[in-house]
């Protein structure tokens, strides 16, 4: 037994080691930040927040790693449609599950189209708040929340530690400029659309916190001008559905009285 | 008795060793390989913490100090764990009587939980008690024979003497093992 905790103590030390090394890493390369690919960035955030109505078709994948460091990759589909600012509906496909999110400014529904199950949640009254409500409350991750952060107070354009411009390239047959940044355990790359509509085209993040170091990848299809009336944030139970619970986070549920 | 005691500790540390999968797996994406317990999953988001980070987000947006953080609340997560641990307990349930049950795939669903590798399942249930299971615990599959009962105009799986109660938990369908409601 000795013999298995002094191995965990191992581990633990292993782990406060690489966590110095990459604060070490990140207070040194501070230089490495190209100020243009910074303004870049903000510039297409600032343009986000400009628009009224959107809708974005994202195509998804993310790797999980498995307990040995194998990574499994995982595709999902998300049709994202947003009204600023209080109205979203959200549709994620992927082999595994077809959930929607609904909000209407009041309310936040989620449904579980396999199962047939949904639950409804009071939510804030702004798009820009609901993402953190919902994590904070839930611990549900709405996709694509960097939509709603850039150009907010809630960039996190701070942290970056470098930047800069990879050079031209092309998303689904869009001219784009891509971008590489790193922050303390994130290496990300964003494609922006060149022109007069600065929108991100393609996202690719790096986990750096994993040896593994997991990638997440979301390429997008805008809509600016999307058609829909209000009945689009509504949810309409299907026959049979079921109401259940929403369980807090931080909990293991079962307290759901 | 020495050696009672011994051996719950042993229990013990076993018991800690699926946590850092389990910990992950709460935000996993896509909810792990055919039902191979994960570790983690790539972080989606630029501006909000990661998987792996969990509550970061909640410094991250508040201050500058988010990398510091970020090893604060991987710590965090391992109080969380404890809960995603009771599903071992109940997970040797699903490896008995695996059947579809809702889900398509009868498996790992919908970016949520997992299937715990049986061999790990097989070292806690040891340990543990073996008639009912826990209270809070959870699972992705119902085992057979359930029928559902509304009380109170709530829907619960009564199996046998043990309740479930469908939850979306961290946004995934989830039976959670309840107190009989009646």
């Amino acid at each position: 037994m000795f013999k298995r905790l002094g191995h965990l103590a191992l581990v633990v030390g292993v782990l406060s080691l690489s966590g110095a090394q990459l604060w070490a890493q990140a207070a040194t390369s501070s230089d490495d930040v190209d100020p243009d690919a910074v303004a870049t960035l903000n510039k297409m955030g600032a343009y986000l927040r400009t628009l009224k109505a959107f809708q974005v078709e994202a195509l998804i994948t993310r790797d999980d790693v498995l307990d040995n460091g194998q990574v499994v990759q995982n595709d999902e589909k998300v049709n994202l449609l947003a009204r600023v600012p209080d109205r979203m509906r959200v549709e994620i496909t992927s082999p595994k599950k077809h959930r929607f999110y609904f909000y209407d400014g009041k309310n936040f529904t989620i449904f579980a189209a396999l199962a047939n199950f949904y639950a409804i949640a009071p939510a804030p009254d702004t798009l820009g708040k609901l993402g953190d409500d919902l994590y904070e409350k839930y611990d549900i991750e709405l996709p694509l929340q960097d939509l709603f952060l850039w150009g907010t107070p809630g960039a996190r354009n701070g942290d970056i530690t470098s930047a800069f411009d990879v050079g031209p390239s092309e998303v689904g047959g869009v001219t784009c400029e891509q971008y590489a940044f790193r922050e303390r355990g994130l290496d990300w790359q964003i494609w922006i659309q060149l022109g007069d509509y600065p929108l991100p085209r393609k996202l690719v993040l790096s986990t750096l916190t994993d040896e593994a170091r997991p990638q997440y990848s979301s390429t997008l299809n805008w809509n600016l001008a999307p058609s829909f009336d209000e009945e689009a944030f509504v949810f309409d139970p299907p026959k049979d559905a079921q109401k259940i619970v929403i369980a807090k986070a931080n909990t293991s549920g079962g307290d759901s009285k | 008795m020495n050696r009672v005691i011994r051996y719950a500790v042993v229990v013990v540390v076993a018991a800690l060793v699926p946590l850092a999968g389990a910990n992950a797996q709460r935000r996993g994406g896509g909810g792990g390989g055919g039902g191979h317990a994960t570790r983690g999953s790539a972080q989606s988001s630029v501006n909000r913490g990661g998987n792996v980070n969990q509550g970061a987000n909640r410094n991250t947006n508040v201050n500058q100090n988010a990398n510091v953080n970020r090893n604060i609340n991987q710590n965090t997560n391992v109080n969380r764990n404890v809960n995603v641990n009771n599903n071992v307990n109940v997970n040797r349930n699903v490896d008995v009587n695996v059947h579809g049950g809702y889900y398509g795939g009868g498996g790992y669903y919908g970016g949520g939980c997992c299937y715990h590798p049986v061999a790990t399942a097989a070292a806690v249930t040891a340990a543990t008690m073996v008639t009912a299971a826990v209270v809070g615990s959870m699972v992705n599959t119902l085992p057979p024979s359930c029928s559902m009962v509304m009380v109170g105009g709530v829907s619960y799986q009564q199996c046998g003497s043990t309740w479930y109660q469908p939850q979306f938990v961290s946004g995934s369908t989830t039976y959670v093992v309840v107190n009989p409601p009646r």
